[in-house]
């Protein structure tokens, strides 16, 4: 009971693995499946750098045991783009220089993506509202929100 | 930091859920959400031999209208509370808080029963509960027993639940014709910010007069334990609503706050926001009572 049988659903491929009971969905991604992208920043669910999406939503990965995602689907940063071809909100982000270290690039795109893929056209405030949970301290966040708004489509969905 | 070790259980059922709470005795933490327990375990303040996760159990889930009451399962997220058009239509002061806790990936996990059962003085939902005058169904292996919120919370992090005991249900009551609830609260920022201090009222009144039939004030922040302020609820109900009865009730309110000091806010601070908070809240409930109140309501 100290460990743990996990199957589950990550960017789309199937990984069964025996993990400690301990183990946070960060530390699966991170430590035990070279997942890198989620960041370890606060560790209490406080800054954002580990959002990943767990069936859809977005959720502080440091704070969520990897037995919980266990039958579920999680994406990570390293799922959006398609092979060599980025997705349109990274190019977005390069576009309006929405990184500048890059520490919490990983979670906003993924709140931003859970936005876009509810709400393809969403305001400014709703822009701000998804992107709460996670901070940049390198106080880029109207350069992030531009981004965010490049790829917003009047009426139509999210081009992936 | 990874978390120390601890070993992981997930019943099937509540009956089973029970059963190993009351086996496993004091050394187990129950896990829902994860928010709170997760940082609580990485600090220290928490140190389970056993983990009893009940994230998944449906006998603990879904919302539902029986009678005059709203049944909320204790496992509804904050975001399904925000979003739910029956929580926004039945319970406005719940919906309003639960869309201001924290920030959208905290809100997917953390749970109802997890915000009441942690106790937080600065618990967001247990203000609107207050307000609405929820009653909690609490039951361990032998008994199940329903008492009204107001008597569940004992101090900072404490509650009337004993070990092995679970929050089974939360029921409110449906509001009254011409009715409202409305939640107010002010941190250091919109997002992510512990409430300095939180107020939830609910007024209803007289289709006719527009005097006040029913009022009921909470605070949350601003004492060791989420309260009512029954004086200040005394004032409103004897009255009409007029702006010297709302003030009157808002420095009842503050007059009941017990604040601390700590490194958000002074005390005086504390007393000082919360009779502000109230004096908007009331103002803005007795508004839309007035105005709209809650068309689908026949009570």
């Amino acid at each position: 009971m100290y460990e743990v049988e996990l199957a589950l659903k990550v960017n789309g491929t199937e990984v069964s693995l025996r993990v400690p009971a301990n183990t946070t969905l960060l530390d699966l991604l991170r430590e035990h499946l070279g997942l890198t992208g989620a960041k370890r920043g606060c560790e209490q669910g406080d800054c954002g750098a580990c959002v990943v999406l767990l069936d859809g939503e977005p959720v502080a990965s440091c704070l969520v045991l990897a037995v919980q995602a266990e039958g579920h689907q999680v994406r990570t940063v390293e799922g959006l783009s398609q092979g060599a071809e980025m997705h349109p909100l990274q190019k977005a982000f390069v576009e309006e220089w929405a990184v500048q270290c890059g520490y919490c690039t990983s979670g906003m795109l993924m709140s931003a993506v859970a936005l876009l893929e509810d709400n393809p056209n969403p305001s400014t405030e709703e822009v701000k509202e998804a992107l709460s949970g996670n901070l940049c301290r390198c106080t880029g966040y109207q350069s992030i929100i531009r981004a965010v708004k490049k790829v917003t489509r009047p009426g139509g969905t999210l081009a992936t | 930091m990874g978390l120390p070790p601890f070993r992981y259980h997930r019943p099937a059922t509540l009956e089973e859920a029970l059963h190993l709470l009351e086996r496993l005795g004091d050394g187990a933490v129950v896990l829902a959400g994860g928010t709170d327990l997760i940082p609580q375990i990485r600090s220290g303040a928490a140190h389970p031999e056993d983990t009893v996760d009940i994230s998944r159990l449906d006998e603990l889930r879904g919302l539902s209208v029986k009678g005059a009451q709203l049944h909320i399962g204790p496992l509804a997220t904050h975001a399904e509370l925000a979003a739910s058009a029956l929580v926004r239509e039945a319970a406005p002061a719940l919906a309003a808080a639960c869309a201001t806790i924290a920030a959208p990936p905290i809100r997917n996990s953390a749970t109802l029963g997890g915000n009441l059962a942690n106790a937080s003085p600065a618990a967001d939902t247990a203000p609107p509960l207050l307000a609405l005058n929820a009653t909690l169904q609490l039951s361990d292996r032998r008994r199940s027993r329903s008492l009204p919120i107001y008597d569940f919370f004992v101090g900072p992090g404490s509650t009337i639940l004993e070990d092995g005991e679970l929050i089974t249900a939360v029921s409110v009551e449906l509001p009254a014709y011409r009715s409202a609830s409305v939640f107010a609260k002010f941190g250091k920022r919109n997002a992510m910010a512990i409430a300095v201090a939180s107020v939830a009222v609910y007024v209803a009144v007289d289709p006719g007069s527009g005097a006040i039939t029913e009022a009921r004030v909470a605070l949350g922040s601003v004492g060791p334990t989420p309260f009512r302020a029954l004086e200040a609820e005394r004032v409103l109900r004897a009255g009409t609503g007029g702006a010297a009865e709302i003030q009157a009730a808002a420095t009842c309110a503050a007059n009941a706050t017990q604040p601390i000091a700590d490194l958000r806010a002074s005390a005086d601070y504390r007393r000082l926001l919360a009779s502000i908070l109230v004096q908007r809240a009331i103002t803005d409930a007795l508004d839309r009572a007035r105005a709209e109140g809650c068309q689908s309501c026949t009570k």
